[in-house]
């Protein structure tokens, strides 16, 4: 009697053994994936964001140039128009900065057209740029090449 | 052996339970990536839906003036699309399009037709159409007993969408005044040029009067704001009547049509059309001069619901205000009166928004996409917020 008890109890022990088994195994699995997890590949969204950014930016200066007021902003030399302008027309959390060059590259001289400070620009990870070409005013050809900055605040 | 039954069951129900909590927590550790996927499968799907609405131009390509002054319908539009089908350039649209997305008496587009020829089965979206920049404006009129002098009183507030000010906007406010000259009827203006301050604020006021047996009847007062050369327009007035139960105004390519509206205040009595003008900010046009009275510019409860007539080259004048006068009878006491109407554009109106299928409240996720467009030669703002059904 004593002997089928001692077995009973070595029987009992290795079912509670298996069940503490099986809670340690589960506690690696369930941890080895949450670890996976922290090296997971997060799908990048700075693409994403700086063609959307992109796409506002060249919506915003088509459609300026559409109602013929762009051609008049840069060869009248109308900074301050032109900063206004974009400042309307993009959406209000996005910053820019405006730089303008001759078909040779050389920066044509004006004051500084942004709207937000430096840093922004700086840390933003999405800097969208657009490059939007303006042939010349009325009938003289003298391109111009307008660089468009885009960052979300 | 009782005990080992016991051991079993109490194992497998340990086991259970972390079987159910791994299903739950593994998930939730990945949420935040599916839900930003989510997120930008709705974007996609936004930037998809937008290209179409704003670069197609939709079949038939005058789909929105096809079946010019008779009834609409939406049967006969095989694919959608808001492009503008006489200009090649991007995001113009087509008013006479854009016209069929509000409630329209002519008929207009239903948003589960929209839907479906988008293809946006299992989501829905909503389309606003909204100025560069807020003008938040407050007129008040002051009219003299004898009704030959009244004073007017504006205010206007211009600010960014965020309600950030915008300072040195030009806000040029156009007052209009309908004149009974007893006898005939004249419309007037009076317009003035300010400009905001660095809190975006601005202020001003105007007496108009008349002489003889005139008497100065509706007023409204028409604001141009133009921050750089980019201009938006707002109406103000001080209606007692909503001026959508006075009458409809549509314009279908070069055509004036005018709807008389059912199932509102005074929907039975007539209405004579006085005077009707094209207004361009610098100048105005007078098109037609009615006279008041017979059935030629008459609206009426049965047969003469409709009025319409043809202005050769109206469709082409961007940007183009149409004020039209009418004489009306008053829901008050005091007989016929002089009501002043714009149109055709609801974005003038009090609200100054269009909205196709207002966004639910309280929805989750939802993309939100923003483009700037040209309609009748004027920029607007369309919004396309497109969420899962």
């Amino acid at each position: 009697m004593t002997e089928a008890r001692k077995a009973g109890n070595q029987r009992s022990l290795k079912g509670q053994m298996r069940v503490i088994e099986a809670v340690m195994a589960s506690l690696i699995v369930v941890s080895a994936v949450a670890f996976l997890y922290l090296f997971a590949a997060t799908p990048s969204s700075q693409s994403q964001e700086t063609s959307e950014l992109e796409k506002i930016g060249h919506n915003v200066l088509h459609d300026m140039d559409e109602q013929r007021l762009l051609t008049r902003f840069v060869y009248n030399s109308e900074w301050t128009n032109l900063t206004s302008a974009l400042f309307v027309s993009l959406p209000t959390n996005v910053y820019f900065n405006l730089s303008i060059y001759d078909v040779n590259g050389r920066a044509i001289s004006h004051p500084l057209m942004q709207y937000g400070n430096n840093q922004v620009f700086v840390s933003s990870k999405a800097v969208a740029s657009v490059a939007y070409i303006v042939p010349g005013y009325q009938t003289s050809y003298s391109p111009r090449v307008m660089v468009l900055k885009l960052v979300r605040g | 052996m009782t005990g080992e039954a016991y051991d079993h069951l109490m194992a497998a129900v340990v086991l259970g339970v972390i079987f159910i909590a791994a299903v739950f927590i593994v998930p939730s550790l990945s949420y935040v990536n599916l839900l930003y996927m989510e997120q930008q499968q709705l974007q996609n799907i936004g930037l998809s839906a937008m290209k179409t609405i704003l670069f197609d131009e939709g079949y038939p390509a005058n789909w929105g003036s096809m079946h010019g002054t008779n009834m609409f319908n939406e049967s006969d539009v095989k694919r959608f699309g808001l492009a503008d089908s006489g200009d090649s350039s991007l995001y113009v649209l087509d008013p006479n399009k854009v016209q069929r997305l509000a409630n329209n008496p002519l008929g207009n587009i239903s948003y589960a037709k929209v839907k479906e020829l988008l293809g946006l089965s299992g989501y829905d979206f909503s389309i606003v159409l909204r100025p560069l920049f807020n003008v938040a404006r407050n007129v008040a009129i002051q009219r003299a007993t004898n009704e030959q002098t009244a004073t007017i009183t504006w205010n206007a507030n211009v600010s960014r969408q965020d309600g950030q000010p915008v300072p040195k906007a030009i806000v040029c406010p156009t007052v209009i005044y309908a004149v009974d000259l007893n006898p005939g009827f004249e419309t007037r203006t009076v317009q003035s040029r300010t400009e905001t301050d660095s809190l975006g604020r601005c202020q001003g006021s105007t007496v108009v009067s008349v002489t003889g047996n005139g008497k100065i009847k509706d007023v409204i007062v028409i604001f141009r704001v133009t921050v750089a050369d980019r201009a938006t327009i707002v109406v103000s007035s001080q209606d007692t009547q909503d001026p959508g139960d006075i009458a409809k105004i549509n314009v279908v390519g070069d055509t004036i049509v005018l709807t008389l509206p059912e199932d509102v205040p005074g929907s039975n009595d007539a209405r004579w059309i006085t005077n009707i003008q094209l207004y361009n900010y610098e100048t105005s046009v007078n098109l037609l001069n009615g006279s008041g009275t017979g059935n030629e510019y008459k609206l009426n409860y049965g047969s003469l619901i409709l009025w319409s007539q043809a202005f050769a080259g109206l469709d082409s004048t961007e940007p183009g205000v149409l004020i039209i006068t009418f004489r009306t009878e008053t829901l008050g006491p005091g007989g016929r009166t002089l009501a002043i109407l714009i149109g055709p554009w609801a974005l003038w109106n009090q609200g100054g928004i269009m909205r196709f299928n207002p966004v639910p409240v309280g929805s989750g996720a939802s993309a939100s996409i923003e483009r700037d467009v040209i309609i009748a030669g004027m920029a607007y703002v369309a919004e396309l917020r497109l969420w899962k059904s």
